[in-house]
């Protein structure tokens, strides 16, 4: 537990040496405080005929379009770099497990996330101090918490891919290729019954953060992205640990 | 010379390859067990024997080397890991499905997504599977109907599953639902079916408990006066009424009133649809005893009768709701004037304040042939009377309709037979908007009372607009089914901005521009350039 903890706190303070961290730090912001803006003009104007404030979710919904991008972005050069500069090797020969590089790796990029989830957090802020009787904290709750079991899905994946390449370009345009399936490609889930059925709609990628969306907590989501995190996490060792037989 | 066939290996791999990627193709276009496909599955197994048997020392050298058997090792622990995964999650999600309340929080502050505690009870008392189709075009929003039934499902244990149709494509569907308009659900249970005009938690619901009621409403249709006939097949008749009635749980029979001595006991609701000729006095006497005693009664007259005996029509119904109920036909005919063209025929303009007619908003029914129906200024004691539909009013240039209900049955009689022109308005004209139709109610009996002022406007010659809706929600009132189902309501709280934010409206706006567009993102710039330059001076 030690060095995977070692290693995350050096990932993570090498994001902030890291320019593409800023970039993704930049893009992310303005994104989000872009679309916060135009939500809040839009709702000043509908006030002036009746009593209507953006819920909670304002500065939520637009952030999954944005992680598709960031993600692997983040992600890219965890593990591919290293495979390219050839310090790969000096690290698997240290006294610690595959497993370990690769957990210590994600928990890194998932704490500079959280870092970021964490300054968005002033778009509610501001909202609840902008209406009256401020908003609905639940839904913030359910919400907030959607995003991070996402990102720390995506991060999984993005991860496991970076494993697989040499190249970070390669890694990154897969990694969104992936993710862009992930998030757009949604099996039709209609409620019909059967197994069949319920097994296409269970793996709809998106259906699971749309109870978050809405303020609810389901135990199958939660453990739904927890599976998909350690399903990443899982490939990526399994990636990393056949360096040495291949 | 030996021929060395070992060259030719690689080619039952490369035919290997190809069948297993025909297959796949074959079984994405056919998803079925087809001969192509079995074709393709054993050309692949013929190029792997066949690579096999021209190279079997490499092949025995690949099985026992390093890689395959690390590979092997890595393959099952991979798969060990996933079945786990696949279970956790099965048990998960079968949990559920099963226990909802243990598993699932809605942390809103209205408990916006959570089901009022009537609708759980309904949802477990389902005897059988019901099937919700909801037929949606993309023209509709469709996203707060489908959270709706997808917590219906989740919270049904399976007994309640659900299905988007797009009307557009499939219109003989919806046709045969009964849909007559976008956004609309139609619940079904073994042979029974409600349709649900308007999606709400309360309207669905109402629907399942009615669906669950094994409670049986007979309406009798009366056939003494040549009334509209339920079993009949011509355009007059009211066989779609009839079929939908009894997918709802109705048993619809006829009477003939004149001939019986009585009405019978099981007799909850009685319609009266079109009369040729007035009903006897001795029916509208039978008719009043009904209603004393807690009945039902729907009279749709139009004007025909006035229209074939004028001024010497003697109509004991009529003097009956009047006098008894406070409920006038009037002695007229409702004319409607639009596009700079008289029509005898009426549409509703607006609708009373009542549930009959509340979820009528989206419909404009036609009425072909329609008189005055008012109700008295003060009501007889005990009676709650409402006028619920009034055509459209007489707007000065008539756009886009107007209405008035001309008194001069005479003149009308002239032009429709070519001896002069419609009779313009008047004072003596009830002037728009007309009401043509009026419910009471005895709140000692019990007893309800539904007069509509046009005659044939649900029979099977109006499938659509609203026209037999209007008469199935007249029916579902008299049948005293609209309080089967009252939800707790749920707490909704109103936001809104301060007033502080609304006097200054333009300065926030310019206020959140400038902090979320501008200074966040710059402060991500500025950090990212002091890192950089700490960097470079570190060396």
């Amino acid at each position: 537990m030690r060095n995977i903890w070692t290693i995350a706190k050096r990932e993570y303070k090498l994001y902030f040496m890291s320019p593409v961290a800023y970039v993704v730090a930049f893009l992310f912001l303005i994104w989000i405080g872009r679309i916060f803006y135009l939500n809040i003009k839009d709702a000043l104007q509908q006030s002036l005929y009746q009593p209507y404030v953006p819920t909670a979710t304002v500065s939520i919904g637009p952030m999954i379009l944005i992680l598709v991008f960031t993600m692997p972005a983040l992600t890219m050069r965890l593990l591919a770099e290293e495979q390219r500069s050839g310090t790969i090797e000096l690290l698997l020969t240290a006294p610690v497990r595959d497993w370990d590089v690769v957990v210590g790796k994600w928990l890194g990029a998932f704490l500079f996330m959280l870092t970021l989830l964490a300054i968005t957090w002033i778009y509610p802020i501001v909202l609840n101090m902008m209406s009256s009787p401020g908003i609905d904290q639940g839904l913030l709750i359910s919400g907030y918490l959607g995003v991070i079991l996402l990102t720390a899905s995506l991060l999984a994946v993005g991860v496991a891919i970076s494993s697989l390449f040499n190249n970070q370009v390669v890694a990154f345009f897969v990694g969104l290729g992936v993710a862009l399936v992930l998030i757009l490609v949604q099996p039709a889930s209609t409620g019909a019954v059967g197994t069949w059925s319920d097994i296409v709609s269970y793996l709809n990628y998106l259906d699971h953060f749309n109870n978050f969306y809405q303020g609810v907590i389901d135990l199958k989501d939660v453990m739904y992205y927890l599976s998909v995190t350690a399903l990443g996490l899982f490939a990526g060792s399994v990636f990393v640990e056949s360096r040495r037989w291949r | 010379m030996k021929r060395d066939w070992s060259r030719y290996a690689p080619v039952g791999l490369i035919i290997a390859g190809i069948a297993a990627f025909i297959a796949v193709c074959v079984y994405i276009i056919v998803p079925k067990w087809s001969i192509w496909l079995q074709l393709s599955l054993i050309s692949m197994v013929v190029g792997l024997v066949a690579y096999v048997a021209l190279v079997p020392g490499q092949v025995r050298q690949a099985i026992k080397g390093r890689q395959v058997r690390y590979g092997f090792n890595t393959l099952l622990m991979s798969l060990a890991f996933l079945g786990s995964l696949v279970v956790v999650n099965y048990l998960v999600f079968y949990n559920a499905k099963m226990n909802p309340k243990q598993t699932r929080w809605d942390l809103t502050e209205d408990k916006s997504n959570t089901l009022a505690s009537e609708t759980l009870d309904a949802l477990s008392k389902l005897p059988d599977v019901v099937h919700a189709q909801a037929f949606y075009t993309p023209r509709t929003d469709s996203s707060t109907t489908q959270q709706l039934l997808g917590n219906y499902a989740k919270n049904s244990k399976g007994k309640f599953v659900y299905e988007f149709i797009n009307p557009d494509q499939k219109l003989t569907l919806a046709t045969q639902a009964g849909i007559t308009a976008d956004g609309q659900i139609v619940l079904t249970m073994g042979d029974r079916k409600e349709l649900v005009s308007v999606v709400s938690e309360q309207e669905l619901t109402s629907a399942l408990v009615k669906l669950i009621s094994n409670q049986k409403q007979n309406v009798y249709f009366l056939q003494d006066e040549g009334e509209s006939d339920p079993n009949g097949t011509s355009n007059d008749s009211m066989s779609h009424v009839r079929d939908t009635m009894e997918s709802k749980n109705y048993a619809v029979k006829t009477l003939k009133l004149a001939v019986e001595a009585s009405i019978p006991q099981d007799a909850n609701i009685i319609i009266i649809a079109g009369p040729k000729q007035p009903v006897s006095q001795t029916s509208v006497d039978r008719l009043a005893k009904f209603l004393d005693s807690g009945g039902s009664l729907i009279v749709m007259e139009g004007p025909d009768m006035l229209l074939s005996k004028g001024a010497s029509l003697t109509d004991p119904l009529a003097d009956y709701l009047s006098k008894s109920w406070g409920i006038t036909l009037g002695n007229d005919v409702v004319i409607t004037l639009e596009a700079n063209q008289l029509t005898l025929e009426a549409k509703a303009g607006a609708y009373g304040n009542h549930v009959i007619t509340q979820k009528m908003g989206a419909y404009t029914p036609i009425f072909p042939g329609a008189r005055s129906v008012t109700t008295a200024a003060s009501a007889p004691a005990g009676l709650t009377l409402t006028e619920i539909v009034l055509t459209t009013p007489n707007y000065a240039n008539c756009f886009p309709a107007c209405s008035w209900a001309t008194t001069d049955i005479a003149g009308l009689l002239a032009a429709a037979n070519g001896k002069g022109s419609v009779p313009s308005q008047s004072a003596a004209d009830v002037q728009g908007p007309v009401p043509i139709a009026a419910v009471g109610e005895n709140s000692t009996t019990k007893g309800r009372v539904v007069v509509f002022g046009s005659s044939g406007f649900a029979s099977d010659e109006y499938q659509t607009l609203g026209n037999q809706d209007l008469l199935v929600n007249a029916i579902d009132w008299s049948a005293k089914q609209e309080q089967l189902i009252n939800l707790t309501p749920k707490a909704t709280k109103q936001r809104s901005f301060t007033s502080s934010v609304m006097k200054y409206s333009n300065v926030t706006s310019n206020l959140i521009f400038l902090g979320s567009v501008i200074l966040l993102p710059g402060a991500v710039i500025f950090a990212g350039v002091v890192a950089w330059v700490i960097r470079r001076r570190r060396g």
